[in-house]
């Protein structure tokens, strides 16, 4: 495993704290088009792009961004398999890192969770992108699955199981991000013995201690994640949106807008479902999260969240001869747009507008609401109505 | 100190009286223009709801509060004294002012799809006594005193939320069970741009004797749309657990649980949404009890601050600490189970006594019994006990329930493998109906994760018809052949006993 933060020589951070430990898997050697011996069952699956610069995004969002954090940043792991080596960390301390064959992933998994479980406030943060397939748990793919013909699932792990017993050691809240297919591997579905192992097994004598958990998945069951060639992927790339400003409440006695799995999770559904204007392929994609436990924000902004808006007006020849605006209700000063530039596009704070078009010279009725524009993604196209 | 008065209508509007069971709750927001939350609520349709919210005028005192400018202090010292003035008058404040007193405010009903409706708050200056103490706001010697205060009363409608989306859950429900809900409240105006698939066809299952059996649909009254957009079905549960089938050549064959005792609502319509996941045909059941499931759609969505507020709600507590309704404390207990840590009690071990035909409650019983450690060979022999019950009384109400029935076999798989298997099929089946509990397959011993198309008599995809014509294959244990009743959706207002109608 390669730490990625403290650097080499930096003090470590006192508990309460956060722990990442990031896994991209792009290179699989067994798999279509890999340079290893080939696996018996390739499921259709080949090598991937967008998993070690997805990885890398996320990491390096954590490295710049971490004074947001509930708690101080403690540890980042990361494991990254690419066809060309990778580097990631604070600049001036890069480090190539390490490949995410099962042994690095078991022995980097085990130090996460020993570091996670040794303070009760502890945030816990997993996050992986590469392949993955479900029947009922979720599977995740490593570097050098298929590698062993006659156990072709060992080199894969149930990450469903893996959480039920991370939740009977972590006594903190849990974030995890699963950036990875969840189609319906049927020839698993209806075989025995198919059953890739976890990186821990639960205790049927443990209690679930855990304050909170959230699993923010790419796609739905039975769902493919998508990530454009040499692109980071589309999860990671809303998820990292989000985590920058586009979410957040402030509670009621709160002075911070906090970020936790509920206000996150919603977030990222919202900022993929803005992508799918560009994806008219029927590749839309919808983020699906579960949240349990009693809340824990990872973030705690000192700022309002913002917004993405998209005003427009239909129909379309009625942008020339319009002026779009958004006054806010907290008296800020108002936003105006000449509608013959195209649709405005901006970013917002958070809060309750009057949102509007009028006709330069009366060539059609102004419109006019009232709303609350939420983040992470305010889209509205306004209908011009004859006079 | 100011007011805020918030009502919640819901019902009013049929002309019959709303019994406890038809009242619907749903979480208040009051928040700054910024979104800035200053205070959080549940309001019922069975009584209002009145918000007391400190401000920096209440720490003048024995001044009058009409003179000089405002009381100025910074957001931390304001909420401090809050506390204190709440220590000191033994009275509970909502919220706190912490802003400029002519900030604007805003209230919100949070509707349980993530719909929500605005009111700006509108200050009226009052002087005399607060004009009436909510029920969570103490007697005191303050309340009385003459006193110059501002208010707003604030009232929503349940059908503004129904006209935000096609399908409407708890807010279509009518003042009782039985009641049909009024045309503009079921069509509400919301413009539709699909229309229903073709050929749907519904068939009924009940559980006898821990074997699911395919029945007569008992359909106690039809409505639909002039347009054939949407249609309405109350269906007559007589205390049995059932199933309901849908299929059709667009429509994959799915069962959707349909939870309650007596009768149940599904309301089929057009599929709105997106999500490349969604059926055309979208099937929404509503329960005898709007509160518990607003709830159960709050969990389905993971809006857990909203379950959290909405749980507070005394009749859905009492249903759950009390026994007195099955369905309200079913929600409540998956509730519970998701939202907080393993309960130390025998309030679930209460449940199963009380609901024994009711498998939610087995199920959660087992889970709690799972989460909090099986420590030995009794509490394990326990919990397989509790699992294999809920198996036999047929499967939970609640989508909720599927994910820890999984749970649940996955803990106690070793030694019970091929019941491990059925529920982890069951689970890979699983399909979206909201909070209700669905999946995918032909008959419910049968789940499937691919997709089935057509009537029973003409399936595309995996064929399924192996005794004739509208007959499915009998599984293996279970004695009685049974038939396959289903009725195509347009011919069930003939088949209906109450008088079906178009509006």
């Amino acid at each position: 495993m390669t730490t990625i933060y403290p650097s080499a020589g930096q003090a470590p951070i006192a508990d309460p704290a956060v722990h990442v430990l990031a896994i991209g898997v792009g290179h699989y050697p067994h798999l279509l088009d890999g340079d290893g011996a080939p696996a018996e069952k390739s499921l259709g699956l080949g090598q991937l792009d967008s998993p070690p610069l997805s990885a890398k995004a996320f990491v390096e969002w954590f490295l710049k961004r971490q004074g947001n954090c509930a708690v101080p940043l403690g540890t980042i792991e990361a494991l990254i398999s690419a066809t060309a080596p990778m580097s990631l960390g604070l600049p001036g301390s890069e480090l190539a890192v390490e490949g995410a064959t099962r042994a690095n992933v078991q022995r980097a998994f085990n130090a996460w969770l020993a570091r996670v479980a040794t303070h009760r406030e502890n945030l816990g943060v997993l996050y992986f992108c590469g392949h993955g397939v479900m029947v009922a748990d979720h599977y995740l793919l490593l570097e050098d699955f298929g590698a062993d013909a006659g156990l072709p699932w060992a080199n894969a792990f149930n990450v469903t199981v893996t959480l039920r017993a991370v939740e009977q050691k972590v006594r903190g809240s849990l974030y995890v991000f699963l950036d990875a297919c969840r189609a319906v591997a049927t020839d698993i579905a209806l075989t025995y013995g198919a059953n890739p192992p976890p990186l821990l097994a639960p205790t049927i004598t443990d209690e679930v201690l855990r304050r909170s958990t959230c699993v923010i998945r790419a796609t739905g069951e039975g769902q493919l994640a998508f990530g454009d060639n040499g692109q980071v992927s589309r999860y990671t790339t809303a998820l990292v949106d989000a985590l920058s400003g586009y979410c957040g409440v402030q509670p009621p006695g709160i002075e911070t807008w906090n970020v936790d799995g509920e206000v996150l999770g919603h977030a990222v559904r919202k900022l993929l479902e803005r992508g799918w204007p560009a994806v008219s392929d029927g590749t839309e994609q919808v983020s699906e999260q579960v949240v349990s436990g009693t809340p824990e924000p990872l973030l705690c902004l000192s700022q309002p969240p913002q917004v993405h808006v998209r005003l427009d007006l239909a129909p379309t020849e009625m942008r020339q001869v319009s002026k779009m605006y958004m006054l806010s209700l907290q008296g800020d000063a108002p936003r105006e747009h000449d509608g013959h530039k195209g649709a405005y596009v901006a970013d917002v704070p958070g809060g309750v507008y009057m949102v509007g078009a009028r006709a330069l010279d009366n060539q059609f009725v102004e419109y006019r609401i009232t709303q609350t524009v939420a983040p992470p993604w305010y889209p509205l196209t306004m209908k011009a109505q004859q006079p | 100190m100011k007011m805020i008065y918030i009502e919640l209508r819901h019902g009013e509007q049929h002309g019959v009286d709303a019994g406890p069971k038809a009242s619907l709750a749903l979480p208040v927001r009051v928040a700054y223009g910024d979104g800035s939350l200053i205070a959080e609520n549940v309001v019922s349709s069975a009584y209002p709801l009145a918000l007391s919210l400190f401000e920096s005028d209440d720490l003048r005192k024995g001044e009058s509060p009409s003179s000089g400018e405002p009381f100025r202090v910074d957001k931390r010292s304001l909420l401090d004294a809050t506390d204190r003035w709440e220590d000191s008058h033994g009275q509970k404040v909502d919220g706190t002012l912490w802003r400029d007193p002519d900030a604007p405010v805003f209230v919100s009903l949070v509707g349980p799809s993530g719909n929500n409706v605005m009111r700006a708050v509108n200050w009226q200056p009052k002087r005399g006594e607060v004009a009436r103490p909510p029920p969570n706001f103490g007697e005191s010697e303050e309340t009385h005193r003459p006193r110059s205060y501002d208010e707003c009363r604030v009232v929503f409608e349940s059908t503004e939320l129904s006209q935000q989306e096609p399908s409407g859950r708890a807010v279509h429900r009518g003042a009782n069970a039985a009641a049909l809900a009024s045309a503009d409240t079921f069509a509400g105006k919301h413009q539709f741009n699909k229309a229903l698939p073709e050929g749907v066809w519904l068939a009924q299952w009940r559980l006898e004797q821990s074997h699911w059996v395919s029945g007569a649909v008992q359909a106690h009254s039809v409505r639909h749309a002039a347009s054939a957009v949407q249609f309405q079905v109350d269906l007559e549960l007589n205390g049995d657990k059932c199933l309901l089938q849908v299929g059709g050549p667009e429509t994959a064959w799915r069962f959707v649980a349909l939870p309650g005792v007596h009768t149940c609502r599904v309301l089929l319509t057009p599929n709105a949404s997106m999500d490349p996941r969604a059926e055309p045909l979208k099937v929404t059941v509503s329960s005898e009890r709007a509160d518990a499931e607003a709830l159960m759609v709050f969990l389905a969505r993971d809006a857990l601050s909203a379950a959290v507020r909405l749980s507070r709600y005394s009749p859905l507590n009492a249903a759950f600490w009390q026994q007195t309704d099955p369905v309200a404390a079913a929600a409540m207990g998956y509730f519970y189970l998701r939202c907080s840590a393993p309960i130390h009690s025998n309030a679930f071990t209460r449940l199963a006594g009380t609901f024994p035909h009711v498998a939610d409650f087995a199920l959660q019983c087992c889970i709690n019994l799972i989460r909090t450690g099986l420590r030995d060979e009794s509490h394990l022999n326990q919990a397989r006990r509790l699992f294999h019950e809920c198996w036999r009384q047929g499967l939970p109400w609640f989508s909720e329930g599927m994910s820890l029935l999984y749970e649940a076999a996955s803990v106690l798989r070793e030694g019970d493998e091929e019941l491990y298997r059925q529920v982890e099929l069951l689970m890979a089946s699983r399909a979206w109906a909201g909070p209700a509990l669905s999946f995918y397959g032909e008959n419910p011993y049968h789940p499937h994760p691919g997709r089935i198309h057509g009537t029973p008599v003409q399936t595309i995809g995996t064929s399924v018809l192996s005794s004739g014509p509208s007959r499915l294959r009998v599984p293996k244990g279970i004695d009685a052949a049974f038939g396959m009743n289903y009725v195509m959706l347009d011919d069930l207002q003939d088949s209906s006993r109450g008088a079906a109608s178009v509006f």
